[in-house]
């Protein structure tokens, strides 16, 4: 039993790393569709686009791996937790990374530059997003519950920056009829920013049930 | 930080779910010494009727002792001694005046070997009602009938209950067991590691019967097997060294236990 629940422990280590690893990518779209916005280059945007599949892979190695450890050792109580949580952490950046890949797909959409709009929020917002991931990193790699309820704090301020952009882009839209379709591109993803907040605050709610066996409401 | 718990009070309500049943047993400080050796210190556990009752725990902790001080089987061991109580339906099973037969005619017993005697299928089940005064062929007939199919056999035997039971696979050997407990009507059946001499289809069988059986009876089964606890059992006690460390409902127990060693034990981390 004890060489059983060694081995169990090594493969759960390995499927750990995957997640970080997978975490660590997401992380690097993010910053890297960041850096599409900011340079309006359709080249990286089409890179961020062409990354996703890998990640998509990820997941789905991630998902498998864990369901063959339930089925082959059968864990209970907080290894089974685990494995649950490494799976759900899973979708919810690998719905991060898709989100990554909408905004690529808004930048290629744009026409006009330098933009018609202020993108300073939505770069604030980018940089709160990357510190998020990094925490919900952190808090899933030391298994921290405080850690974890920072993601909350962080996701407030998301949603007040993602908020006060959109309120920005529809007065620009109201004011010059003629750059909606533009406009809507970043209004987009501003919705896309927003969204990836939430993931991200589901990944620190995953955390906190695995570590505590109780649900908590971090949105 | 405002951090809100949603499924918080949930899990408490599902803690405690069941606990308006009534109780079969209570056990209230239990102690049971085997000589010197202490083997049950401080026993408390409520049995709630119509529920399947768990008894886990690594070899020697107490477990099997346990069931078998609850029909008072265990006083066979010449060394024993016990104090504390047990109330089966409130009244002391360690009374003076508290007959052992009556309490073995409620209480039935299943074994971890399957120990049908070396007789017909149908004299097998016959043997209890018969000790009880029952000799019409007909009421025989249908109690035979009746336990047999209470305990999911009764397809398998029909056409050959003049059969010596011995040509019985394990398997049937032990769901004929528990029809022969079936026939004296009792209230509660004891099952101490009932499916461990049973290869994995016989165990799923005897498990299915015993969530069947739950509805007209209360059921409290030892067991090594950690799964089958998590799938049959309404709740769970982990015994270790003689002391209850957990009791709790089962769902509990196999997703989020409160101590620790009873973690690890289940998680396959000792034992």
């Amino acid at each position: 039993m004890a060489a059983n629940r060694t081995m169990f422990g090594e493969q759960l280590k390995v499927l750990d790393e995957k997640v970080f690893l997978l975490a660590k990518k997401t992380m690097q779209q993010i910053a890297t569709v960041a850096e599409a916005l900011e340079k309006y280059d359709r080249e990286i945007a089409l890179r961020v686009i062409e990354n996703d599949t890998e990640l998509d892979e990820l997941e789905l190695e991630i998902n498998d791996g864990a369901i063959i450890l339930i089925a082959k050792q059968q864990p209970v109580a907080t290894d089974l937790r685990h494995l649950v949580t490494a799976m759900k952490i899973a979708t919810d950046l690998e719905r991060i990374a898709d989100y990554a890949g909408n905004i690529a797909k808004a930048i290629l959409r744009v026409e006009t530059y330098p933009y018609v709009v202020d993108i300073t929020l939505l770069k604030e917002t980018v940089e709160t997003l990357l510190d998020m991931t990094e925490t919900a990193l952190v808090a899933y790699r030391d298994v921290n519950v405080e850690k974890a309820k920072e993601l909350q704090e962080l996701d407030n301020r998301v949603d007040e920056m993602t908020y006060k952009a959109l309120r920005q882009y529809m007065r620009h839209m109201s004011l010059q009829p003629v750059v909606v379709d533009e406009v809507m591109q970043f209004t987009n993803i501003c919705r896309y920013l927003e969204r990836m907040g939430d993931h991200l605050t589901n990944v620190g709610e995953h955390l906190i049930y695995m570590e505590k066996g109780k649900h908590y409401d971090l949105n | 930080m405002d951090t809100k718990v949603t499924q918080l009070d949930k899990q408490e309500t599902l803690a405690t779910n069941g606990n308006d049943r009534p109780s079969v047993y209570k056990v209230n400080d239990l102690n049971l010494w085997y000589g010197d050796d202490h083997a049950l210190k401080d026993i408390n556990l409520d049995i709630k009727k119509n529920e399947v009752t768990a008894i886990i725990g690594p070899s020697g902790c107490g477990k099997s002792t346990f069931i078998k001080t609850l029909n008072r089987m265990v006083e066979l061991v010449p060394s024993v001694r016990t104090n504390g109580e047990i109330l089966y339906h409130d009244r002391n099973i360690f009374d003076k005046d508290y007959q052992v037969e009556e309490l073995r005619t409620s209480v039935g017993m299943v074994f971890q070997q399957p120990n049908p005697f070396p007789k017909s299928i149908y004299d097998n089940i016959a043997y209890g009602p018969r000790v009880h005064g029952v000799t019409s062929k007909k009421v025989l007939d249908e109690i035979i009938e009746r336990s047999l199919r209470g305990a999911a056999i009764w397809d398998e035997v029909k056409d050959r209950l003049n059969e010596n039971a011995y040509g019985l696979s394990g398997g049937q050997q032990q769901r004929l067991c528990i029809a022969r407990t079936l026939a004296i009507e009792p209230d509660v059946i004891l099952m101490d590691e009932p499916t461990s001499a049973l290869d994995p289809i016989s165990t799923l069988k005897v498990e299915e019967l015993v969530q069947e059986l739950k509805t007209d009876y209360s059921i409290i089964i030892v067991t090594h097997n950690m799964q089958q606890a998590a799938r049959v059992s309404d709740k769970t006690a982990f015994f270790l060294n003689g002391e209850v460390v957990e009791y709790d409902q089962t769902d509990r127990i196999f997703s989020n236990p409160s101590d620790k060693r009873t973690e690890d034990y289940i998680s396959g981390r000792f034992g």
